[in-house]
């Protein structure tokens, strides 16, 4: 179908056209620094959740170590006696946050549960060890929260950008074109038309 | 009944065994085999048929040993058995955890019940659960109870259990003969004091170096309480352990690389070896008892942690690092 179907061509129409793609490039624009600034933020962010991983794989691998240990040492039973003993969870708040007007959440330790003078020294050690991690696997799973949704929003972006570019624009200026070659051409009908006339009275006049 | 203990080849084909299903298939072939037949189990229902066949062992020997022999395996290992379920169920009560859910985890006591176990499971809180102890040989627990309380621990009270155990077997002990009695005080001698310098390391450990308050070491034994507070305060493992001699620094050494389990089957080892070696006498006499008894918890213990690791996929090598095979 022409993008050109149901255009006045009309110089006011031709002024408001030109209005609507001078503000469509500027938003272009803004967008395409947008989508710069996203694709900076989402390499950023996967090169620290790589180094993050790794670290926090390498350190549950130890955690692992260290419950395997509790229970071949203490036994099934009395492993899961032990951690009943336990009394608070984790208690997690989790909060909205915005970067480039993407929102993420954000999560908060409120309070933590106390395992001091509550565990043999063997299961002490593997509980500690999962402590001291859990944090880190909180954080990483804010980031990587964080890294999801910049991608997902650099892929918007990107599409939008491109839509604007390939699709939008190209079909503003080809109706600015088209009225300006409708203008042009009504112009050049009535220069004729006006020579003619004028051409017919001079003739009158003699 | 020795001839049913596991030899070391079944321990160690079980640990490398494909899986928990090729685990039960190995274990079935042995005299744990009846117990099996014809059951979909898990771990947990194969650790209760574990208890229970330990529990039929020490029931079998109570029966058919003399009077002071009897009475010291009921002091010694059902009562100790009884406190595990105690503990248990003080966990589950401290954490608020259901009544039904506590009940899984306890050990099969029939036909020996000093403590009712379904009153101490109905019990709200603490001061309740103490409450019911109050006609029992727990009563002294609830000394312990306002600083569990207060504080929000279980230490006081785990520790008290502990001791009473302790007091109990002392008593208990005093009916054997003299030779007998200097078996199971070295035992209970070894185990005491290991069990004190695990808990002095842990102490200093999780809570800075403070000194601890009076009475979380229960009872003093061959390592005095001077070395055990410098322990706290200065964390001087390897000096301290190295001071001690044979054979607490062979049997802490793996705590210098913060290898607690090690450092219990070290102990598990040493136990066992003090055992075996005094039971020259007859089948019949008390070191071979408490030696096949000793046995026997090992083995139950053992299969437990070996099922457990089937289960899991853990690496045999893993697995026998842990357990003791008979030698």
């Amino acid at each position: 179908m022409s993008v050109v179907g149901g255009v006045r061509p009309t110089k006011g129409f031709l002024l408001e056209m030109k209005k609507r793609l001078s503000f469509i490039e500027r938003g272009c624009e803004f967008l395409k620094l947008k989508r710069d600034h996203l694709a900076k933020e989402l390499t950023v962010a996967l090169d620290v959740l790589r180094g993050r991983r790794s670290k926090i794989n390498e350190k549950l691998r130890e955690i692992y170590d260290a419950i395997v240990t509790a229970y071949l040492a203490l036994g099934p039973s009395e492993v899961r006696s032990q951690a009943n003993s336990i009394k608070k969870t984790y208690e997690i708040e989790i909060l909205p946050k915005s970067v480039m007007g993407v929102q993420y959440p954000s999560m908060k330790v409120v309070s933590k549960p106390k395992i001091e003078g509550k565990l043999d020294p063997v299961l002490f050690k593997a509980a500690s060890l999962m402590m001291e991690v859990f944090e880190e696997i909180l954080r990483l799973a804010e980031f990587e929260s964080r890294a999801e949704r910049v991608a997902d929003e650099l892929g918007k972006t990107n599409r939008k950008v491109n839509a604007l570019e390939n699709i939008v624009i190209p079909s503003y200026k080809q109706v600015i074109k088209f009225i300006q070659d409708k203008l042009d051409e009504e112009d050049l009908e009535e220069l004729v038309r006006t020579k003619l006339i004028g051409g017919v009275i001079a003739r009158r006049g003699e | 009944m020795r001839a049913e203990l596991l030899d070391s080849n079944t321990l160690r084909n079980l640990a490398e065994a494909r899986d928990f299903k090729e685990f039960l298939e190995i274990l079935s072939k042995t005299p744990y085999g009846e117990e099996l037949a014809n059951a979909e189990i898990d771990v947990l229902e194969l650790e209760q048929i574990l208890n229970k066949k330990f529990l039929e062992r020490l029931n079998k020997i109570i029966i058919s040993s003399p009077k002071e022999i009897s009475e010291f395996i009921k002091d010694y290992y059902i009562m100790g058995l009884e406190i595990k379920n105690l503990k248990r169920i003080l966990r589950g009560k401290f954490s608020g955890m259901p009544s039904e859910w506590i009940a899984r985890s306890l050990i099969p006591m029939r036909p020996y019940l000093s403590v009712n176990f379904e009153e101490l499971l109905e019990t709200k809180t603490l001061e309740e659960f103490v409450e019911a102890l109050k006609e029992t040989a727990y009563a002294t627990l609830s000394e312990s109870l306002r600083i569990c309380v207060e504080h929000e621990v279980l230490w006081p009270m785990e520790t008290r259990l502990n001791g009473l155990h302790v007091d109990r077997i002392e008593v208990s002990l005093m009916n054997l003969s003299p030779e007998d009695r200097v078996i199971v005080k070295r035992v209970l001698q070894t185990r005491m004091d290991i069990e004190n310098l695990l808990a002095a390391d842990k102490w200093g450990k999780e809570f800075g170096r403070q000194t601890p308050p009076r009475g979380y070491f229960y009872r003093i034994y061959g390592v005095p309480l001077e070395v055990l507070e410098s322990l706290i305060k200065t964390g001087d493992l390897e000096e301290i352990i190295k001071s001690l001699g044979t054979p607490y620094y062979q049997i802490l050494k793996p705590l210098l690389e913060d290898d607690v389990a090690l450092v219990r089957r070290y102990l598990q080892r040493y136990i066992y070896e003090v055992l075996r070696k005094s039971k020259t006498r007859s089948d019949f006499a008390f070191p071979a008892i408490f030696f096949l008894l000793t046995s026997f918890e090992n083995e139950i213990e053992n299969l437990a942690s070996i099922a457990w690791g089937k289960e899991q996929g853990v690496p045999p090598k893993k697995i026998l690092k842990y357990i003791l095979l008979p030698s």
